[in-house]
Protein backbone atom coordinates (compact mmCIF):
# COMPACT_ATOMS: atom_id res chain seq x y z
CA UNK A 1 0.00 0.00 0.00
CA UNK A 2 2.30 2.61 0.99
CA UNK A 3 4.30 1.99 -2.50
CA UNK A 4 1.78 2.18 -4.33
CA UNK A 5 1.20 5.30 -2.62
CA UNK A 6 5.06 6.07 -3.26
CA UNK A 7 4.89 4.87 -6.79
CA UNK A 8 1.63 7.67 -7.10
CA UNK A 9 3.94 10.38 -5.65
CA UNK A 10 6.73 9.16 -8.19
CA UNK A 11 3.86 9.45 -10.48
CA UNK A 12 3.14 12.60 -10.11
CA UNK A 13 6.30 14.15 -9.60
CA UNK A 14 7.53 12.82 -12.94
CA UNK A 15 4.65 14.16 -14.81
CA UNK A 16 5.23 18.06 -13.12
CA UNK A 17 8.76 18.07 -14.34
CA UNK A 18 7.54 16.65 -17.90
CA UNK A 19 5.15 19.80 -18.05
CA UNK A 20 8.18 22.06 -16.79
CA UNK A 21 10.41 20.55 -18.85
CA UNK A 22 7.97 20.83 -21.89
CA UNK A 23 6.50 24.20 -21.19
CA UNK A 24 9.65 27.11 -22.52
CA UNK A 25 9.93 30.64 -21.97
CA UNK A 26 6.32 32.47 -22.90
CA UNK A 27 7.51 35.68 -25.64
CA UNK A 28 5.87 38.67 -24.51
CA UNK A 29 4.74 40.41 -28.32
CA UNK A 30 6.51 43.41 -28.92
CA UNK A 31 3.37 45.42 -27.92
CA UNK A 32 3.36 43.83 -24.00
CA UNK A 33 5.07 47.17 -22.45
CA UNK A 34 2.89 49.62 -24.37
CA UNK A 35 0.12 47.80 -23.66
CA UNK A 36 0.72 48.02 -20.08
CA UNK A 37 1.33 51.93 -20.44
CA UNK A 38 -2.40 51.85 -22.11
CA UNK A 39 -3.74 50.22 -19.04
CA UNK A 40 -2.20 51.91 -16.50
CA UNK A 41 -2.99 55.05 -17.82
CA UNK A 42 -6.55 54.26 -18.43
CA UNK A 43 -6.77 53.45 -15.39
CA UNK A 44 -5.13 57.36 -14.14
CA UNK A 45 -7.85 58.89 -16.23
CA UNK A 46 -10.55 56.95 -14.63
CA UNK A 47 -9.59 57.90 -10.73
CA UNK A 48 -8.87 61.10 -11.67
CA UNK A 49 -11.90 61.49 -13.52
CA UNK A 50 -13.66 60.49 -10.39
CA UNK A 51 -11.66 62.81 -8.12
CA UNK A 52 -12.55 66.14 -10.51
CA UNK A 53 -16.09 64.61 -10.25
CA UNK A 54 -15.87 64.61 -5.97
CA UNK A 55 -13.86 67.98 -6.40
CA UNK A 56 -16.48 69.70 -8.27
CA UNK A 57 -19.62 68.44 -6.07
CA UNK A 58 -17.09 69.33 -2.48
CA UNK A 59 -16.68 72.72 -3.99
CA UNK A 60 -21.07 72.93 -4.94
CA UNK A 61 -21.40 71.53 -0.98
CA UNK A 62 -18.88 74.27 0.53
CA UNK A 63 -20.58 77.25 -1.79
CA UNK A 64 -24.18 76.21 -0.99
CA UNK A 65 -23.21 75.32 3.10
CA UNK A 66 -21.78 78.90 3.19
CA UNK A 67 -24.81 80.73 1.17
CA UNK A 68 -27.05 79.04 3.85
CA UNK A 69 -24.72 79.98 6.82
CA UNK A 70 -25.48 83.91 5.58
CA UNK A 71 -28.68 83.11 4.75
CA UNK A 72 -29.74 81.94 8.76
CA UNK A 73 -27.26 84.40 10.28
CA UNK A 74 -28.94 87.44 8.36
CA UNK A 75 -32.71 85.67 9.26
CA UNK A 76 -31.12 85.81 13.11
CA UNK A 77 -30.26 89.52 12.83
CA UNK A 78 -32.63 91.48 11.06
CA UNK A 79 -35.64 91.48 12.60
CA UNK A 80 -38.27 89.93 10.77
CA UNK A 81 -41.80 91.13 9.12
CA UNK A 82 -43.90 89.86 11.89
CA UNK A 83 -41.45 91.29 14.64
CA UNK A 84 -42.34 94.98 13.13
CA UNK A 85 -45.56 94.26 12.55
CA UNK A 86 -46.57 93.26 16.06
CA UNK A 87 -44.49 96.52 17.27
CA UNK A 88 -46.11 98.38 15.07
CA UNK A 89 -49.83 96.97 16.98
CA UNK A 90 -48.16 97.28 19.95
CA UNK A 91 -47.31 100.83 20.01
CA UNK A 92 -51.01 102.19 18.09
CA UNK A 93 -52.45 100.06 21.09
CA UNK A 94 -50.04 101.41 24.03
CA UNK A 95 -50.92 104.90 22.11
CA UNK A 96 -54.84 104.04 22.26
CA UNK A 97 -54.69 103.34 25.39
CA UNK A 98 -52.44 106.46 26.98
CA UNK A 99 -54.81 108.73 24.64
CA UNK A 100 -57.86 107.47 25.63
CA UNK A 101 -56.44 107.68 29.33
CA UNK A 102 -55.85 111.12 28.73
CA UNK A 103 -59.54 111.57 27.18
CA UNK A 104 -60.97 110.13 30.20
CA UNK A 105 -58.35 112.25 32.76
CA UNK A 106 -59.18 115.72 30.13
CA UNK A 107 -62.94 114.66 30.46
CA UNK A 108 -62.98 114.54 34.28
CA UNK A 109 -60.84 117.51 35.01
CA UNK A 110 -63.40 119.48 32.44
CA UNK A 111 -66.64 117.85 34.69
CA UNK A 112 -64.88 118.99 37.57
CA UNK A 113 -64.03 121.90 36.70
CA UNK A 114 -67.85 122.42 35.08
CA UNK A 115 -69.22 121.35 38.67
CA UNK A 116 -67.29 123.90 40.13
CA UNK A 117 -68.86 127.06 38.22
CA UNK B 1 16.72 40.06 -7.86
CA UNK B 2 16.80 40.82 -11.44
CA UNK B 3 17.18 44.14 -10.95
CA UNK B 4 19.14 47.01 -8.87
CA UNK B 5 17.22 47.73 -5.29
CA UNK B 6 17.95 51.85 -6.68
CA UNK B 7 15.44 51.10 -10.09
CA UNK B 8 13.21 49.84 -7.67
CA UNK B 9 13.18 52.84 -5.47
CA UNK B 10 13.01 55.18 -8.52
CA UNK B 11 10.12 53.88 -9.71
CA UNK B 12 8.77 54.19 -6.37
CA UNK B 13 9.29 58.35 -6.70
CA UNK B 14 7.39 57.98 -9.88
CA UNK B 15 9.86 57.65 -12.31
CA UNK B 16 8.31 56.03 -15.12
CA UNK B 17 11.42 55.38 -17.16
CA UNK B 18 12.62 53.12 -13.95
CA UNK B 19 9.09 51.39 -14.30
CA UNK B 20 9.36 50.45 -17.69
CA UNK B 21 13.01 49.17 -16.52
CA UNK B 22 11.49 46.78 -14.35
CA UNK B 23 8.86 45.81 -16.20
CA UNK B 24 11.38 44.58 -19.12
CA UNK B 25 12.87 42.79 -16.46
CA UNK B 26 10.53 41.04 -15.23
CA UNK B 27 8.07 40.24 -18.01
CA UNK B 28 9.55 37.19 -19.60
CA UNK B 29 9.48 35.22 -15.91
CA UNK B 30 5.66 37.24 -14.80
CA UNK B 31 4.49 36.03 -18.14
CA UNK B 32 5.91 32.30 -17.70
CA UNK B 33 4.62 32.21 -14.17
CA UNK B 34 1.09 33.28 -15.64
CA UNK B 35 1.29 31.18 -18.71
CA UNK B 36 1.67 27.80 -16.15
CA UNK B 37 -0.73 28.98 -13.63
CA UNK B 38 -3.69 29.70 -16.69
CA UNK B 39 -2.36 27.12 -19.28
CA UNK B 40 -4.02 29.69 -21.62
CA UNK B 41 -1.70 31.21 -24.03
CA UNK B 42 -4.56 33.50 -25.52
CA UNK B 43 -4.80 35.28 -21.92
CA UNK B 44 -1.58 35.07 -20.93
CA UNK B 45 0.00 38.68 -21.77
CA UNK B 46 -3.98 40.53 -21.03
CA UNK B 47 -3.47 38.76 -17.16
CA UNK B 48 0.64 39.92 -17.36
CA UNK B 49 -0.48 43.46 -18.14
CA UNK B 50 -2.91 43.23 -15.35
CA UNK B 51 0.25 42.13 -12.62
CA UNK B 52 2.03 45.20 -14.34
CA UNK B 53 -0.43 47.81 -13.56
CA UNK B 54 -1.24 46.44 -10.74
CA UNK B 55 2.23 46.59 -9.33
CA UNK B 56 2.41 50.29 -10.62
CA UNK B 57 -0.49 51.45 -8.46
CA UNK B 58 1.00 49.38 -5.46
CA UNK B 59 4.32 50.30 -5.78
CA UNK B 60 4.23 53.03 -3.00
CA UNK B 61 3.08 50.18 -0.49
CA UNK B 62 6.15 48.18 -1.04
CA UNK B 63 8.49 48.57 2.38
CA UNK B 64 11.64 47.91 1.26
CA UNK B 65 13.10 47.18 -2.39
CA UNK B 66 14.31 43.70 -1.12
CA UNK B 67 10.73 42.22 -1.07
CA UNK B 68 9.96 42.82 -4.52
CA UNK B 69 10.17 39.82 -5.75
CA UNK B 70 8.00 38.09 -3.36
CA UNK B 71 5.65 41.26 -3.89
CA UNK B 72 5.33 40.95 -7.47
CA UNK B 73 4.36 37.12 -7.06
CA UNK B 74 1.78 37.80 -4.64
CA UNK B 75 0.53 39.79 -7.36
CA UNK B 76 1.02 37.47 -10.20
CA UNK B 77 -0.90 35.08 -7.81
CA UNK B 78 -4.39 37.24 -6.98
CA UNK B 79 -4.52 38.42 -10.64
CA UNK B 80 -4.36 34.65 -11.97
CA UNK B 81 -6.47 33.65 -9.51
CA UNK B 82 -9.15 36.09 -10.31
CA UNK B 83 -8.66 35.36 -13.61
CA UNK B 84 -9.37 31.71 -12.90
CA UNK B 85 -12.01 32.31 -10.58
CA UNK B 86 -13.75 33.87 -13.63
CA UNK B 87 -13.41 31.73 -16.20
CA UNK B 88 -13.67 28.57 -13.61
CA UNK B 89 -17.22 29.57 -14.15
CA UNK B 90 -17.19 29.66 -17.78
CA UNK B 91 -15.50 26.43 -18.00
CA UNK B 92 -16.23 23.68 -16.79
CA UNK B 93 -13.85 20.67 -17.97
CA UNK B 94 -15.16 17.06 -18.65
CA UNK B 95 -13.95 13.43 -18.45
CA UNK B 96 -15.84 12.61 -21.72
CA UNK B 97 -13.58 15.26 -23.28
CA UNK B 98 -10.68 13.80 -22.77
CA UNK B 99 -8.50 13.35 -25.68
CA UNK B 100 -7.10 10.08 -27.42
CA UNK B 101 -3.82 11.49 -26.42
CA UNK B 102 -4.61 11.79 -22.50
CA UNK B 103 -6.11 8.25 -22.77
CA UNK B 104 -3.10 6.92 -24.45
CA UNK B 105 -0.99 8.88 -21.21
CA UNK B 106 -3.76 7.32 -18.52
CA UNK B 107 -3.03 3.97 -19.98
CA UNK B 108 0.85 4.26 -20.26
CA UNK B 109 1.00 4.97 -16.73
CA UNK B 110 -1.80 2.60 -15.81
CA UNK B 111 0.52 -0.31 -17.16
CA UNK B 112 3.80 0.80 -14.96
CA UNK B 113 5.84 2.43 -18.23
CA UNK B 114 7.64 4.54 -16.44
CA UNK B 115 9.33 7.28 -18.42
CA UNK B 116 6.74 9.29 -20.33
CA UNK B 117 7.46 9.04 -23.89
CA UNK B 118 8.58 11.61 -26.16
CA UNK B 119 5.55 10.95 -28.22
CA UNK B 120 3.48 10.83 -25.41
CA UNK B 121 4.83 14.18 -23.41
CA UNK B 122 2.27 15.81 -25.24
CA UNK B 123 -0.34 13.52 -23.77
CA UNK B 124 1.20 14.20 -20.52
CA UNK B 125 1.29 18.08 -20.58
CA UNK B 126 -2.60 18.11 -21.50
CA UNK B 127 -3.28 15.36 -18.94
CA UNK B 128 -1.62 17.45 -16.21
CA UNK B 129 -3.83 20.46 -17.38
CA UNK B 130 -6.65 18.95 -16.89
CA UNK B 131 -5.63 17.52 -13.56
CA UNK B 132 -4.92 21.12 -12.72
CA UNK B 133 -8.04 22.56 -13.79
CA UNK B 134 -10.22 19.51 -11.41
CA UNK B 135 -8.16 21.08 -8.09
CA UNK B 136 -9.39 24.26 -6.86
CA UNK B 137 -7.29 27.38 -8.16
CA UNK B 138 -5.33 27.99 -4.79
CA UNK B 139 -4.24 24.89 -5.11
CA UNK B 140 -3.06 24.61 -8.40
CA UNK B 141 -0.95 27.98 -7.85
CA UNK B 142 0.70 26.32 -4.98
CA UNK B 143 1.91 23.46 -7.19
CA UNK B 144 2.71 25.74 -10.23
CA UNK B 145 5.24 27.69 -8.07
CA UNK B 146 6.50 24.77 -6.25
CA UNK B 147 6.61 22.06 -9.04
CA UNK B 148 7.16 24.36 -12.04
CA UNK B 149 8.27 27.44 -11.46
CA UNK B 150 10.76 25.71 -8.94
CA UNK B 151 10.31 28.28 -6.14
CA UNK B 152 11.64 26.82 -2.84
CA UNK B 153 9.67 26.29 0.44
CA UNK B 154 11.31 29.74 2.11
CA UNK B 155 10.38 31.76 -1.35
CA UNK B 156 6.77 30.22 -0.77
CA UNK B 157 6.89 31.11 2.93
CA UNK B 158 7.71 35.14 1.71
CA UNK B 159 5.11 34.92 -0.90
CA UNK B 160 2.35 33.27 1.55
CA UNK B 161 3.59 34.83 4.70
CA UNK B 162 3.13 31.83 6.38
CA UNK B 163 5.66 29.02 8.18
CA UNK B 164 7.33 26.17 6.00
CA UNK B 165 5.25 23.88 8.21
CA UNK B 166 2.24 25.37 7.17
CA UNK B 167 2.69 25.54 3.65
CA UNK B 168 4.24 21.83 3.68
CA UNK B 169 1.00 20.79 4.90
CA UNK B 170 -0.64 22.44 2.27
CA UNK B 171 1.50 21.10 -0.45
CA UNK B 172 0.57 17.31 0.73
CA UNK B 173 -3.19 18.24 0.47
CA UNK B 174 -2.62 19.59 -2.94
CA UNK B 175 -1.01 16.72 -4.07
CA UNK B 176 -3.34 14.24 -2.27
CA UNK B 177 -6.36 16.19 -4.16
CA UNK B 178 -4.95 15.61 -8.02
CA UNK B 179 -3.81 12.32 -7.20
CA UNK B 180 -7.32 11.78 -6.49
CA UNK B 181 -8.53 13.33 -9.27
CA UNK B 182 -6.50 11.79 -11.31
CA UNK B 183 -7.42 8.53 -9.54
CA UNK B 184 -11.34 9.95 -10.87
CA UNK B 185 -9.75 9.85 -14.64
CA UNK B 186 -8.65 6.80 -14.56
CA UNK B 187 -11.62 5.17 -13.53
CA UNK B 188 -13.21 7.23 -16.08
CA UNK B 189 -11.07 6.43 -18.50
CA UNK B 190 -11.26 2.62 -17.76
CA UNK B 191 -15.28 2.69 -17.40
CA UNK B 192 -15.07 4.23 -21.14
CA UNK B 193 -12.62 1.62 -22.79
CA UNK B 194 -14.68 -1.25 -20.87
CA UNK B 195 -17.84 0.14 -23.17
CA UNK B 196 -16.44 0.68 -26.16
CA UNK B 197 -15.02 -2.91 -26.31
CA UNK B 198 -18.34 -4.48 -24.75
CA UNK B 199 -19.29 -2.48 -28.22
CA UNK B 200 -16.75 -4.12 -30.22
CA UNK B 201 -17.41 -7.36 -29.00
CA UNK B 202 -21.32 -6.74 -29.63
CA UNK B 203 -20.57 -5.39 -33.61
Amino acid sequence: MKRLQTDREEFLSRLFATYKDLLGDFEPTPAFIPMVWRRIEARRDERDGWANYLVVWSRRLAVTSVAAALLLTASLWLPSGSDRETALVNTAYVDVLTASSMDEQDGALWALATNRR
Amino acid sequence: MLIDPKIIERAQQGDEEAFTEIIRAYRKRILGTVYRMISRSDDVEDVGQEVFSRLYDSLQQLRAPQVFEPWLYRLTINACYDYLRRKRREVDVRMADLSEEQVVAVDAALSGKKALEENRKEGARELLEVLLDRVSPEDRMLLVLKEIQGLSLKELSEVYKVNTNALKVRLFRARKRVLRAYDEMVESTETRMEGDEDETIAD
